[in-house]
């Protein structure tokens, strides 16, 4: 693919990212899976070890599709273009609202912005699981154990906040024995 | 407060974008720890920060880095922060990438991926779980939000589109309680 529409695509996806990192993940597979620049078999891979690799998930992720094309240059223009919009929305919509916090009219937009995040997350997350090569196309029966899984490990986040490591882990052994 | 030199800032933020797992969300807690024992921002200055970046784009722990190193040494420092956060993922990933390359067709890479996909996913269902005890206080919040997700989900709008609807929204409420 063309290197200068990859740049253009992770501006895009660095600006629209709201509500943390992993929302970029949806914004990935919509604006870079979905085209067909990379296949989703590859972009799960790409996941799974930006989660299971040290630093935030979508600059692990930013990082791999840009090397995967362009190798170190790539991977270093590809996660400036990510971060970028995101240093300019600090400068100017993050120190401006903090410092206006008090107002009206920054309470009244910061107040349904968050709520409108929050559906944002949720859709995330729901794209993901939809689109996922474990869950599309698959029946009832083939779904259970998966989800099962997800609720297991859910159950175990918040038990156990501080060693994601050990549940990254524990996935991995689960998908070595299962799929 | 106090005021660290350039290269505490650095390698601060650089070891903890070395040494911690799990995306962004798992990152915050070490990252407060950090931050608030070396006293360079209180807690009051914590809570605000948190509040503004899961409105603000980017990813969480970035956003987070860029605050607190604007905070401590103004805009250089902001830019030292997130640099130091994001070049231990440069690093790490351009390296393995070399080495899954020839592994990522194997069978067995492609199970133990399947099996760390559920656990993105859990993770994921958490920073929603974790996002909306913070922000739906109320009915009319819950009742917002799950509007939203409806047309989210059926297509009928774009998050894009979602996010300007709801800025005009909280400008006619202003607007209202004003004219009053």
């Amino acid at each position: 693919m063309n290197f200068l529409i990859l740049v253009l695509l992770f501006l895009v996806i660095g600006t629209f990212t709201l509500g943390g990192g992993l929302v970029s993940i949806a914004l990935i597979d919509q604006f870079i899976v979905q085209p067909g620049y990379i296949t989703r078999a590859l972009f799960e891979t790409m996941i799974a070890i930006a989660e299971s690799t040290p630093g935030p998930i979508a600059i692990n992720l930013a990082t791999y599709i840009g090397f995967n094309e362009a190798s170190w240059v790539g991977a270093i223009i590809i996660t400036f273009s990510f971060i970028f919009p995101s240093i300019l929305a600090i400068w100017f919509i993050a120190l401006p609202l903090l410092k206006n916090a008090h107002r009206p009219l920054v309470q009244a937009l910061m107040k349904y912005l968050a709520w409108t995040v929050g559906a944002i997350i949720f859709y995330a997350v729901w794209t993901l699981i939809r689109s996922s090569t474990i869950f599309l196309n698959q029946s009832i029966n083939d779904m259970v154990v998966p989800i099962s899984v997800i609720i297991v490990i859910l159950v175990l986040v918040y038990r156990f906040p501080k060693h994601p490591l050990w549940l990254i882990a524990l996935g991995g052994i689960f998908g070595f024995f299962y799929f | 407060m106090k005021k660290p030199s350039f290269i505490q800032l650095f390698s601060t933020f650089f070891f903890l974008g070395l040494g911690t797992f799990g995306g962004g969300l798992a990152m915050l807690p070490f990252i407060k720890k950090q931050v608030v024992e070396k006293g360079w921002i209180s807690d009051r200055d914590w809570d605000q920060f948190l509040a503004v970046i899961q409105i603000t784009p980017g990813a969480l722990a970035v956003n987070m880095s860029h605050l607190i190193g604007h905070k401590v040494r103004g805009w250089i420092g902001g830019l030292v922060a997130v640099f130091g956060m994001v070049f231990p993922s440069l690093i790490v990933i351009s390296l393995l990438s070399f080495v899954f390359q020839s592994w990522i067709e194997h069978p067995i890479f492609q199970s133990v991926v399947k099996g760390i996909y559920l656990v993105v996913i859990a993770f994921l269902i958490k920073a929603f779980i974790d996002f909306s005890r913070s922000s739906y206080h109320n009915l009319i919040a819950w009742m917002y939000g799950i509007i939203a997700a409806t047309l989210l989900v059926l297509g009928w709008f774009n998050p894009t589109l979602m996010i300007v609807t709801s800025l005009l929204i909280g400008f006619t409420e202003w607007l209202f309680r004003r004219l009053r």
